[in-house]
């Protein structure tokens, strides 16, 4: 791409042929070649899932036995490779130990739906699911090293957190306060690993892993803060018992507080701090959920303030793209609250006229701002 | 030194997801294998898991289960000769005795409706023919499922037979019964 406009400068004469080599030698030494690096990823994906569709169709024409151990040699024979070979490997092509780590994971898990087909163990799907995290997280902690690897580990935490959740919160009946801490303790331990990823970013040899695992974690706070935030908006926090939801939101936010402080203790700097801010602030935003139920306008402020603060955290550490996004979100908030107080005036043309210039002005506005005061692109935290 | 611990370190992770799928392996087969085997009828239909693919849902008809009564309790007490069922009675308490107990599994995918629902996992294929069949209303659905001693039971297999004459009288009978008119006395 750049060797390409570089020839062009050199022939319409603006660089000379020394300036060409010269650049073109900088190109080839520092690039980051990242659509090589999308497309193992994306690769090691899809073998991930198309292993757990093809043994979920159940071949039925093939005796479990063999259908188990020929699973489990391959499970081996790649977890063989990758202790013996690992750092060599590492050496000529990280994505490549990259890709096969995930593989490796991902057959660990279809593993276990093979044993529930052949010997019909039908356990709540949370059950293997915290048996394999246990099982490969170290694996993938130690020998991951990019996003693929992290969203294995940090989306299977998340998923089997909820899974559990879900199983034991389903009769739609209020569960007692000591339930509700401990399902709240659940669901938020995933944040857990935003504090060791951020200590771990300066101290492995690995940190664009601890940095993949640190994003993830923070985005899982800021996702399930924003949830939180849309289930409030939708009145769904009075419907089991006042006390007891209470309790969930308050736990949720002080543990997620706790991990921004953690986050900003084991990664002094501004990068660290404002990654900090931003899972506190989501706590924060969890813990006033109750407050604020139900209330278009006080829920929709909530909301605001919080992705505010992550626009503003994004500003002080120069991280441009997640300052673009803040906005975008604020302002899509904003045209949904337009939404939500002109309901009646919406049934008029007048209304629909009112919310479409409205739509587009706030469009316009958050075009420019995140133009005019969004930091210029640095290499992000 | 430094490099040894790391090796050693990448060994244990390695090595631990092998033995932990390996025990679980040996732990599902041999439970698997053990127990009496026994017919239940059942009624059913059929959907699909993330993990583990497609399954056949039913409902245990149970002999004697119209008996049952509306209370529910932890186990139920198998009666007959394996794998014939002659009929079903509650296990009140524990100390009870009876031949070859079927118990709730709280952890189960069903928890507290297990003695009553289950699933067999079965290829795609035979899944979709499985739903035809169980459509058929002139055909009974039938499960054999694995009791062990300790109350815990697995299904294993499904068939299907076809009603005899009999069977498909007293059912029509019994249709007819259900859609009669109500008498005179009620309509007012």
């Amino acid at each position: 791409m750049s060797a390409r406009k570089i020839a062009l400068w050199h022939d319409a004469g603006l660089i000379d042929a020394a300036t060409r080599d010269r650049l073109l030698a900088y190109e080839a030494e520092h690039a980051r070649p990242l659509v090589l690096w999308a497309i193992y990823g994306i690769g090691a994906l899809a073998i991930g899932l198309g292993f757990v569709s093809v043994v979920a169709a159940n071949w039925e024409d093939i005796p479990g036995l063999v259908r188990l151990s020929v699973h489990l040699a391959l499970i081996a024979g790649l977890l063989g490779l990758l202790c013996a070979r690992e750092e060599r490997l590492a050496v000529q092509s990280p994505w490549a130990v990259e890709a096969l780590v995930f593989i490796t994971a991902a057959l660990g898990l279809t593993f276990f739906g093979h044993l529930g087909q052949v010997y019909q163990t039908a356990s709540p799907l949370w059950q293997p699911l915290a048996v394999w995290l246990a099982l490969f997280a170290p694996l993938l902690l130690l020998m991951g090293r990019s996003w693929p690897a992290a969203l294995a580990v940090l989306g299977g935490a998340v998923w089997t957190a909820w899974e559990y959740a879900d199983a034991n919160s389903r009769y739609g009946a209020a569960p007692d306060a000591g339930r509700s801490v401990w399902l709240a303790l659940v669901t938020t331990a995933p944040l857990a690993f935003a504090p060791l990823a951020a200590w771990l970013r300066a101290r492995s040899p690995r940190p664009d892993f601890w940095r993949r695992l640190e994003q993830l974690a923070l985005a899982y706070a800021v996702a399930g803060a924003s949830f939180a935030c849309a289930l409030a908006s939708l009145g769904e926090f009075g419907q089991h018992g006042l006390s007891n939801e209470m309790v969930r939101l308050l736990t949720s936010g002080l543990v997620a507080g706790l991990a921004g402080v953690g986050v900003v203790l084991a990664r002094p700097g501004t990068s660290g701090r404002m990654a900090g801010a931003i899972i506190a602030g989501a706590g924060l935003a969890v813990a006033l959920c109750q407050v604020v139920d139900d209330l278009t306008v006080p829920a929709a402020l909530l909301f605001f303030a919080m992705w505010a603060n992550i626009a503003a955290a994004a500003l002080v550490a120069q991280w441009r793209g997640v300052f673009q996004l803040a906005v975008g979100v604020i302002a899509l908030r904003l045209i949904i609250l337009s939404f939500e107080l002109a309901g009646d005036l919406l049934t008029s043309g007048f209304g629909l006229i009112l919310s479409g210039l409205m739509i587009l002005g706030v469009a316009w506005g958050a075009v420019r701002v995140s133009k005019r005061f969004a930091p210029r692109e640095e290499p992000e935290a | 030194m430094m490099r040894g611990s790391r090796f050693f370190g990448r060994l244990a992770a390695a090595v631990l997801p092998l033995l932990g799928l390996g025990a679980l392996w040996v732990e599902s087969d041999r439970t698997y294998h053990s127990g009496t085997e026994w017919e239940v009828p059942i009624m059913g239909y059929d959907p699909r898991d993330y993990l583990r693919g497609h399954y056949v849902e039913f409902e245990y008809a149970w002999p004697g289960g119209e008996n049952l009564g509306d209370i529910y309790y932890e186990a139920l007490c198998l009666e007959g000769v394996a794998p014939t069922i002659a009929k079903v009675r509650w296990l009140q308490t524990d100390s009870e005795p009876c031949a070859h107990p079927l118990r709730k599994n709280p952890g189960g995918v069903y928890s507290g409706d297990g003695l009553f629902r289950g699933r067999l996992y079965v290829g795609q294929e035979r899944a979709a023919q499985l739903q035809e069949q169980l459509r058929n209303r002139d055909q009974a659905g039938i499960v054999t499922i694995r009791q062990r001693e300790d109350g815990s039971f697995t299904p294993v297999s499904i068939r299907f037979r076809p009603l005899t004459n009999t069977e498909i009288a007293e059912r029509d009978a019994q249709e007819a019964e259900d859609q009669r008119p109500p008498p005179p006395i009620m309509s007012k």
